[in-house]
């Protein structure tokens, strides 16, 4: 004897039918779909089993308004994880599913999975990389979904690319990156980068290091590099670059351990390379603030709370896909939509740039 | 017995229409070329027979796609991001595309509802298996089993659902194990953050092994609860603890970076006062001072053993139930032990 509560499985397997026609002819909205025949039988049938409708089957069906696709080569890194889950609950506040194209990191770097953005690579992964969009991109539209999300690269012949991959009538919007001729949300990074460094020179430094690369070329307007570089410009400072490899604490820690006495103060594009850095310098013997002042980018989960609290910029995800989502959803409705929005970060002042302390 | 995929054919024949005309009756673009009366039969009958389009050119023949769809949590975690870039690889490497969803918050309905809906849209858009990142609840089993019907097959992984195969990661051992450890330290007093042992929620696993391992040396087990913000909680916690532990067991890695603070705010020394042990070895744990001892999640390990399965699966093979997986213990600074593992520290 059955002692649980009557399901539409076995309705179902009582009559003999598929699930899908039960749930169809229990649902109000979808019952036109099925024979008045097997609708009335199907009623009858429950109402003698004492069934009661599953509140969440129904939410299912009716609560889907429709699908984005999302195409992305990184989702298994720090920002872009972010990016994608606050893209994934911002769609669903509106009733969208997301369906997501990921291609492993196997094609995409040579880093470290689950940490490391993109450094130096070989044109020849590049290359694959742009590919593997196009074709992540394709195979999404093939799925008859309502528009497209893609991660923008950054790379030249992207909008090209994007543009002819959609054929004119699919929805497309592009994060990361601005795209030409596509609907873009994107994040200056540098003018955080100058007001971190301001921060900085305003308590007293001078030598004051940058640690990180830039993803595309070298310090283009929009990069990390080349807010600091405006900032020690502006004070008549000497601009120090040491290249290391974005978000991954080992690469921070080997410099950590490397850099002592040359700098009063480090600034980092991650707060994974940060809190890396900080070990190398404790463990060498150097103090974060007393020695050395550290700054991070990102604000990760635990920077409010790791001894020193890390400085850092934070990044507006939530705002962002906000944004993203309103964009592409004004495009399926057929509104025209602004060709690109621009988020800044902003400055969180913690305790490992000193704030508090100044330098003798 | 798993049902045979239906075809437009199949649709075609039942009606004495032909495959264009089926084809077009269901398509978004062209349905409008064929007549109100004849559109409304075919949708008829593709509901009956569970009709799901079919979309690869490549599998025609097999009425394959070529495509998985997995099912991840969310992936603000790094762990969730490296597991999902661990399971593009196992696909990778069996020649399978892969499909991500992940759970969102849909509305006012629960994660559970919107797991429900992200499988009923993968099964729509066409695959030929499902990989289903499971939340532990107790209607999981049942829910899957409604959403899915039979049409493609499943396989689950991180925690068991009736009737399914799967890969399990058994928190409880593992958490057993790092209480063990904390006992052969020396420890008595060991306090335990995360979910009650006792309560339905899904991670319920991880307190019930350290109240086993607690309770079968006679000691007091006690639980502090952690809710959804779990560095905000291990901070307010320990900033309350004192003397009342001499070790503490967390249920992540971003818990005990919280107590970190709480604790070293009231003057309380890590290792030299309190213990601590996390879970996750997420990406700085072994950065942090002092460096965490903790569990290790094999993402890589549950990626290929699932993969295995649903290749298994799909090849008609039979398949073992469950697979059980386990964590490693990672010995760092913060247990107190003078046998660290040098293979997980910085230097």
């Amino acid at each position: 004897m059955r002692n649980r509560p009557v399901t539409i499985k076995d309705i179902a397997r009582r009559l003999g039918i598929s699930y899908s026609t039960v749930s169809r002819a229990l649902s109000p909205r979808m019952s036109h779909l099925v024979k008045e025949q097997t609708r009335l039988l199907v009623r009858r049938t429950a109402a003698e089993m004492d069934y009661s409708p599953n509140l969440m089957a129904q939410a299912f069906v009716q609560g889907t308004e429709g699908v984005l696709g999302l195409v992305t080569s990184r989702i298994g890194r720090e920002f872009t994880g972010r990016q994608i889950n606050h893209l994934v609950q911002a769609a669903a506040r509106d009733g969208y599913q997301v369906l997501i194209a990921a291609v492993s990191s196997r094609t995409a770097s040579s880093g470290k999975i689950g940490g490391a953005e993109r450094s130096v690579r070989s044109e020849q992964a590049e290359q694959a990389e742009q590919a593997e969009q196009a074709e992540q991109f394709m195979h999404l539209k093939a799925r008859d979904v309502d528009g497209i999300l893609v991660q923008a690269l950054g790379d030249e012949s992207e909008s090209a690319r994007i543009v002819h991959a959609a054929g004119g009538q699919l929805p497309v919007a592009a994060f990361g990156f601005a795209v030409d001729d596509v609907s873009s949300v994107l994040l200056n990074p540098a003018p955080g980068m100058q007001a971190v460094t301001e921060h900085l020179i305003g308590l007293g430094h001078e030598r004051i290091c940058f640690l990180g690369e830039d993803p595309i070329g070298s310090g283009g307007p929009r990069s990390h590099v080349e807010g600091y570089r405006r900032a020690m410009r502006r004070h008549g400072l000497a601009p120090r670059i040491v290249p290391v490899e974005t978000g991954n604490a080992r690469a921070g820690y080997n410099l950590g351990r490397a850099l002592r006495g040359r700098y009063t103060a480090l600034v980092c594009c991650s707060d994974y390379t940060a809190l890396g850095v900080c070990r190398g310098l404790i463990e060498s013997g150097v103090r974060v603030p007393d020695d050395m002042a550290v700054t991070g980018f990102g604000d990760s989960e635990v920077s409010a709370y790791v001894r020193p609290s890390l400085t850092t910029l934070s990044i507006p995800f939530e705002d962002m896909a906000a944004r993203t989502i309103r964009g592409i959803l004004r495009q399926i409705h057929g509104h025209s939509t602004p060709g690109r929005s621009v988020f800044k970060p902003h400055l969180t002042v913690r305790e490992s740039c000193g704030a508090d302390k100044t330098i003798p | 017995m798993r049902k045979k995929r239906v075809t437009i054919k199949d649709i075609a024949k039942t009606l004495g229409v032909s495959h264009t005309t089926v084809s077009r009756a269901l398509s978004r673009n062209k349905s409008h070329m064929v007549s109100v009366e004849t559109r409304r039969q075919v949708e008829q009958v593709a509901e009956e027979f569970s009709y799901r389009p079919n979309l690869m050119a490549k599998g025609f023949a097999t009425g394959r796609t070529g495509t998985l769809g997995l099912l991840a949590g969310e992936s603000y975690q790094e762990q969730a991001g490296t597991q999902i870039e661990n399971f593009l690889r196992a696909a990778d490497e069996r020649n399978y595309r892969l499909l991500v969803g992940m759970s969102a918050e849909w509305g006012t309905s629960s994660p559970e509802t919107g797991q429900a809906a992200q499988m009923e849209q993968f099964i729509s858009s066409g695959i030929d298996g499902l990989l289903v990142q499971t939340m532990g609840d107790a209607g999981e089993s049942e829910r899957i089993l409604a959403a899915v019907d039979d049409r493609v097959p499943v396989v689950t992984f991180h925690y068991p659902a009736r009737g399914f195969p799967g890969v399990v990661l058994d928190y409880a051992a593992g958490f057993h194990r790092a209480t063990e450890h904390l006992i052969a330290l020396g420890h008595r007093r060991i306090g335990f953050l995360g979910e009650n042992w006792e309560g339905p929620g899904h991670d319920a696993a991880r307190g019930r092994g350290y109240f086993k391992a607690m309770t079968e040396h006679g000691l007091h087990p006690v639980c502090l609860p952690v809710g959804r913000q779990q560095t905000e909680s291990g901070y307010r916690l320990s900033r309350e603890v004192r003397d009342r532990f001499s070790a503490l067991l967390c249920c992540s890695d971003y818990t005990a970076i919280g107590v970190y603070r709480g604790l070293g705010e009231s003057g309380i020394r890590v290792p030299d006062d309190v213990a601590i042990v996390g879970n996750g070895d997420s990406d700085i744990s072994a950065f942090v001072t002092p460096a965490l001892t903790t569990q290790s999640t094999p993402t890589r390990g549950i990626a290929r053993a699932a993969m295995e399965l649903m290749v298994k699966i799909l090849e008609g093979r039979e398949v073992a139930c469950q697979i059980v997986l386990a964590s490693n213990l990672i010995v760092r600074e913060s247990c107190g032990s003078a046998a660290v593992d040098p293979t997980a520290m910085p230097w």
